[in-house]
């Protein structure tokens, strides 16, 4: 899979410098996210999409979960900051244990080895998932971004070490919250055995 | 009586199952809706007509087996006293029924104080629940570093990470407990996403409280 990430290594430097902007029209840099604590980075395609509402209505329940188990939560997409807002607004997301970012440079997408094809949109997997989606309830906003971008997800530990990544190949693919609380709880664990705490 | 008002009588029927909104109720209107119709297929010419009879009983018999899951499904579930006492203890995140699957997946097991339930330095092959009585965590030195109690996983940390335990755990009295094997139980929750979340919470609820303890 080309440009996917390698698992235990440190994330490549073009993705730890690709600028992101926060919701006050700030550009950090990538690695600023899992600086003082390891991140869940989820990227999101474009803020109005179906797969992205899947995606993210999966994940809220388990926000404490994973700040509990020391992870700090950022979801990140590609449309302009107004639509990021407007985002944060309609998922509530003001007062929950996350940050939102956006690029609309698509760089971090492309350093973090994430697909961008229409194929991945319209294709007939995409399709299958998109109505298998509507009929769960989720919806289709306007479109606030890159329409051919994928999504992903990425957990790295304060190092700058990948410990999970997850690339999709089309709109509805998403990272198994499961996987991320699994992962989060295996990363706490292995900090308490670094301390010394007893482990059984 | 003309053969129509079974046709009448059976559309009526699959105008209100498109009305309710419960699966169940769906699929037992359509069940006597299809079965309205098979006097219809019967008596509306000179011999029965049997590609219509033979395709609304296929969808009967369909419906009538999706039913039955359903009701078993549904049906009231009654734990027997202990369980009841261990759900309330530590799996109330579970429903009740994700709870039973859970423990008809284990076994329930004593043992005698002093008895090792975990020995230190390798990968659990087990994962257990207190019932009833102590554990104490006991690291290679000898030093009693940590007593658990009724509601409090064992083995866990091993199970979750891979990793080998550094202590030993060994019945401080006479115990009783749930053991799931951990291929067994990582099997299990691959095959239950609901469970393994609802277990992935309890799990972490009741390791952030030991962590914060643990030194």
């Amino acid at each position: 899979m080309s440009g996917a990430l390698a698992l235990g290594a440190a994330v490549p430097a073009a993705l730890a410098e690709a600028p992101v902007v926060d919701l006050d029209g700030q550009a950090v840099a990538m690695a600023t996210l899992w600086r003082e604590r390891a991140a869940l980075c989820v990227f999101l395609r474009h803020f109005g999409c179906i797969g992205c509402d899947q995606q993210v209505s999966e994940l809220l329940p388990r926000l404490h979960e994973l700040d509990e188990h020391g992870l700090a939560v950022a979801f990140i997409g590609s449309g302009d900051v107004q639509s990021m807002r407007a985002f944060r607004e309609d998922f509530g997301l003001a007062d929950k244990p996350l940050s939102l970012y956006t690029d609309e440079t698509l760089a971090s997408y492309r350093a973090a080895g994430l697909a961008r094809s229409m194929w991945g949109v319209l294709g007939p997997r995409a399709l299958g998932q998109t109505l298998a989606a509507a009929g769960r309830g989720y919806r289709q906003r306007s479109r606030a971004g890159d329409g051919s971008q994928q999504g992903g997800a990425l957990i790295v530990d304060a190092d700058g070490v990948l410990r999970f990544y997850f690339r999709s190949r089309s709109l509805g693919d998403r990272a198994d919250p499961n996987e991320l609380v699994q992962t989060a709880l295996k990363m706490s664990l292995g900090r308490a055995r670094a301390r010394g705490a007893y482990f059984v | 009586m003309e053969p129509t008002y079974f046709v009448h009588g059976a559309n009526v029927l699959y105008l209100l199952s498109y009305l309710v909104r419960d699966i169940l109720w769906l699929r037992l209107l359509c069940v006597t809706a299809a079965s309205t119709m098979l006097p219809y297929f019967f008596l509306r010419g000179d011999r029965p007509d049997w590609v219509p009879i033979s395709w609304s009983t296929l969808s009967i018999v369909i419906n009538l087996v999706q039913i039955a899951l359903l009701f078993l499904e549904r049906r009231p579930v009654r734990l027997p006293a202990d369980e009841q006492r261990l759900y309330q203890l530590t799996f109330r995140s579970l429903t009740p029924r994700e709870f039973q699957r859970l423990v008809g997946a284990g076994t329930w097991r004593t043992a005698n104080a002093g008895e090792r339930l975990i020995a230190h330095g390798a990968v659990t092959d087990k994962v257990l629940v207190i019932f009833e009585g102590e554990a104490a965590v006991v690291l290679p030195d000898g030093k009693d570093v940590a007593h658990l109690t009724a509601g409090s996983f064992v083995g866990e940390m091993s199970f979750l990470s891979g990793e080998p335990t550094s202590a030993n755990v060994d019945a401080a009295s006479a115990l009783r407990y749930v053991a799931w094997d951990a291929e067994t139980l990582r099997r299990f929750l691959e095959k239950h996403a609901t469970i393994r979340s609802a277990l992935q919470l309890t799990l972490g609820t009741d390791l952030a409280a030991k962590l914060r303890t643990a030194r």
